[in-house]
């Protein structure tokens, strides 16, 4: 089985776990210790201080990687400016196949989905299928307020394939099934998923394929989203969609 | 190269049936309200089979009524025997006798093994009860019967330190530790304080972490099921760079001294 994370970042952050930022070498060793093949990665540059620098950077950095794949921040900064569906279609251009909003980040984060200000962009990323991953960084920012703002957006743009990474989700199951209900462009990455039976909840009730594999690093370890895979009460070809299918498919829709 | 065997197999989903498996940390509840699915005890027999885990501590804390909570857990010790170990639940603010009187009924008549306190009673974090003299007298109830008895108290969340001392021949396993760094140097210095690794904020280094500060021999799996998937938690356990010898402590060995459980044969 092969295995595909979505959510990975390298590159200087503030206040790193361990003393160090992660290199593309380590990134690299996480990867081979959990078994994980590909992943996509961003650098935390992009999220936390300069999204053009950090997305540049980052492609300087993966060139020649084959395990390794590029992933965009884009941030608020990007309304108004016209720009920005030149920075899509560079981004395609030069093998871009997942953007990045960060919800509550200190410097290039969403504080809300509003469609007014932020519709145009979401249209160019649909004209594009360029998959767009949310995550929630910010802890005052509460999934109860989040999940009904990305059901606004998937409706709106029914095309645009959506990611949601949250650190932990549990009692909001009830609006996040509401959402794979709704929504066949809603997608949500494991490393969420902590909730005892959730993953095979997700797949049974609303399909496989709104699962996409991720880990979180370096925040979190491989092994929790990997290990809790393995376990699952799925069949092989479930989790083989789920651990690498999915984004593949995602990606393979980008034009 | 560090052995990582239980790694291994448990990254195929292989049934951890090579080590003995004690999680210090679980409920019997109705769970519907965290994933939609409901869960009865046969159902969490099975999650952990499928896991591997032998043995798992339990209580039901989100019952108002902790009577009927400790009844029930009777229960499920009574129809799977040796594969549950039963914490009492345990309500301060009903004052000493009747903890003290429901902490016998559930040692010495329904074979209980150990105290679960949580602050979710009481509307106040444990170390702000502790100063309040309506709670300190139950509590001191709690603590010297855990004393007494020689025996685990999980406590959700944090105990005062001079509890710690004053009571050393309990164990305190402080529940979700391993999600806050800062409690390894906190309680490192008592012996009689146990670290839990069911916590969603347990990030990648935070085990290495504790046990360079405190030992593995201190440090106890726990899932929090069946909130949490035992799977899950155990990927953030044996998904570290910590070697088998001390990750077979860390997923039984220790909570099976704390219980005084004989590990099986075929184990050792």
């Amino acid at each position: 089985m092969r295995f595909f994370d979505i959510n990975a970042m390298i590159g200087p952050y503030f206040a790193p776990r361990q003393g160090h930022f992660p290199t593309v070498e380590e990134c690299l060793q996480e990867m081979d210790f959990y078994g994980i093949d590909e992943a996509m990665v961003y650098n935390a540059m992009a999220c936390e201080y300069d999204n053009h620098h950090g997305n540049h950077q980052l492609l300087d950095w993966l060139d020649g990687q084959e395990r390794l794949h590029p992933a965009w921040v884009l941030s608020v900064s990007h309304f108004g400016m016209p720009s920005f569906e030149e920075d899509i279609r560079e981004a395609t251009q030069k093998g871009v196949r997942l953007v990045r909003f960060f919800w509550g980040g200190l410097f290039s984060g969403l504080s809300s989905l509003n469609l007014d200000t932020l519709g145009d962009l979401f249209a160019a990323l649909e004209s594009s299928r360029m998959p767009v991953l949310f995550s929630n960084d910010g802890a005052a920012i509460t999934l109860g307020d989040q999940f009904p703002q990305l059901m606004n957006v998937c409706r709106a743009f029914p095309k645009l394939p959506v990611i949601f990474a949250a650190p932990k989700i549990g009692q909001d199951f009830a609006i996040l099934y509401k959402l794979f209900e709704c929504c066949d462009n809603f997608h949500l990455e494991t490393s969420s998923i902590h909730s005892n039976h959730m993953l095979e909840q997700v797949v049974h009730r609303f399909g496989v394929k709104h699962l996409v594999f991720g880990t979180g690093f370096p925040w979190f370890g491989g092994g929790q989203s990997r290990i809790a895979l393995a376990y699952a009460d799925l069949t092989e070809d479930e989790k083989e969609t789920v651990a690498s299918g999915n984004l593949r498919k995602l990606m393979e829709a980008v034009r | 190269m560090t052995e990582r065997r239980i790694l291994d197999a448990a990254l195929l989903g292989r049934t951890l049936d090579d080590e003995f498996v004690v999680d210090c940390h679980g409920h019997i509840d109705h769970w519907k309200l965290m994933s939609g699915i409901d869960c009865d005890v046969d159902s969490m027999i099975a999650d952990m089979d499928r896991v591997g885990i032998d043995v798992l501590c339990i209580n039901k804390w989100n019952c108002p009524d902790i009577f009927q909570s400790n009844t029930d857990v009777a229960n499920a010790l009574k129809k799977y025997p040796g594969r549950f170990v039963a914490y009492a639940t345990t309500q301060p603010c009903l004052g000493k006798q009747a903890t003290l009187d429901e902490l016998k009924r559930c040692f010495d008549e329904l074979g209980f093994s150990g105290i679960k306190i949580h602050n979710a009673y009481e509307t106040l974090p444990m170390r702000d009860m502790w100063y309040l003299p309506e709670f300190q007298e139950a509590m001191d109830v709690i603590w010297s019967f855990a004393a007494d008895r020689r025996c685990s108290l999980l406590c959700h969340w944090l105990v005062p330190e001079e509890v710690l001392k004053r009571y050393p021949e309990a164990q305190f396993i402080i529940a979700h530790s391993l999600g806050i760094p800062h409690y390894a140097n906190t309680y490192a210095p008592y012996p009689n304080a146990y670290f839990d690794t069911a916590a969603s904020t347990n990030l990648r280094g935070n085990l290495e972490h504790f046990v360079a500060l405190v030992g593995a021999e201190r440090i106890l799996y726990g899932s929090d099921m069946p909130y949490a998937n035992p799977a899950y938690r155990l990927g953030q356990v044996v998904g570290t760079r910590v070697p088998d010898a001390d990750m077979r402590k860390i997923v039984g060995g220790n909570m099976a001294r704390l219980l005084n459980l004989e590990i099986p044969g075929k184990y050792r």
